[in-house]
């Protein structure tokens, strides 16, 4: 019996929540491109945006697509190597959800794999924009914050976890061929 | 009445223990950790179902690679390093896809992944028992990451509780060449570290 109502509470309590949180959104601050962004697992430097259809590597593809592509330098201070900058850095297309990105190391000219720690790399990610959507003169990029738990609640294990948006940076988009 | 007091201290003891065994019990990764077999520079060291031994630690600011006759040069914001050994399967063919460099502070770094596949690196061999093989480790780290370090190999990096060797290395990370270059050779040996020493 106080089992059922202390479920029921804890229910009612993290809908209340939840509906507070949606009615009252966290004011994420904006920040300008060229400031160095503290992610917790990484900075993050957004450079410069532009849009065409030649991907990074310039070699044009042979079904070219419009592609929106943002120029950003990273360091990950965590102590292993990581490539999931997917989920920290985001764009988002009016009314669309849009495909994972892929990131390309300018060193290389090339995909990036793995960003060993404390080794700061300049890096292209590259979204697909969808066709019949016209790519904005502005984009909002919001990167998302990470912290570091020492004993998960499942298993007790270490690791990272997203958190709340950490910035949000509206850069200009360069229109390039 | 005093049911109730009893009741209350019984759980706020489980839970003084509970708390006192989450804060001083092993992490979940350290009980899961692998099986450690550690040893030095040109020594075999035995695993239960592999063997490596490493003979070579070379360190340069740029690397340069050769194969089919296309030539390509890597920089780095660090340095690259470039491990050579010896590793062997004991009872059954196995691949050994985790190259691990773990420097003195506790840092990791992974095989690199920048280099083409046409290069042979550990990760990409398959080891047959009996029969030793040449392998291949190329790291991309900071300059302050090299000295110190240990080289860690294993079967793969998801499965836990399987072995791992772990090969202290003796690199002072002073002695930095300008540039190395790896080249692919049609027989023989499959590549060649330059310049030779």
């Amino acid at each position: 019996m106080i089992a059922g109502l202390g479920g029921l509470a804890a229910s009612a309590i993290s809908f209340s929540m939840t509906l507070y949180e949606a009615a009252h959104p966290p004011q994420v601050p904006v920040m300008q491109a060229g400031q160095q962004i503290d992610t917790g697992r990484w900075f993050v430097t957004l450079r410069t945006a532009r849009t065409g259809t030649v991907p990074p590597t310039g070699v044009p593809q042979s079904q070219p697509v419009k592609l929106v592509m943002v120029d950003m330098d990273v360091v990950n201070r965590s102590a292993t190597p990581n490539n999931v900058l997917y989920r920290v850095v985001t764009i988002s297309a009016p009314a669309q959800k849009l495909d994972m990105p892929t990131a390309y190391l300018d060193r290389d000219k090339y995909l990036a794999g793995y960003f060993n720690p404390n080794m700061p790399e300049r890096l292209t990610m590259v979204w697909e924009w969808p066709a019949d959507v016209p790519v904005p003169d502005k984009i909002t990029v919001t990167v998302t914050g990470q912290i570091y738990k020492r004993r998960d609640n499942l298993y007790g294990a270490s690791g990272w976890y997203d958190r709340e948006p950490v910035a949000r940076v509206d850069l200009p988009v360069e229109k390039a061929p | 009445m005093m049911r109730v007091v009893r009741s209350v201290l019984a759980l706020m003891f489980a839970a003084f223990v509970l708390y006192g065994m989450q804060h001083t019990r092993p992490l979940y990764s350290r009980i899961t950790s692998p099986i450690a077999y550690s040893g030095g520079m040109n020594k075999r060291v035995e695993a239960s179902a592999f063997a490596l031994s490493l003979d070579s630690v070379r360190v340069a600011r740029v690397l340069n690679t050769e194969t089919f006759g296309k030539s390509k040069t890597y920089t780095s914001s660090g340095v690259w390093v470039v491990v050579e050994g010896e590793a062997e399967a004991k009872f059954e063919t196995l691949g050994l896809t985790s190259g691990e460099w773990l420097s003195g502070s506790g840092v990791r770094y992974v095989l690199t992944d920048r280099v083409p596949a046409t290069i042979e690196m550990m990760s990409g061999d398959v080891y047959q028992p009996g029969l030793p093989r040449r392998v291949l480790l190329m790291f991309e780290m900071p300059e302050d990451a090299v000295a110190g370090g240990t080289v860690v190999v294993a079967r793969t990096k998801l499965l836990p509780l399987d072995d791992e060797i772990r090969i202290a290395t003796n690199v002072s990370g002073k002695d930095i060449e300008p540039a190395i270059t790896i080249r692919r050779n049609d027989e023989g040996p499959p590549w060649t570290v330059l310049p030779q020493r």
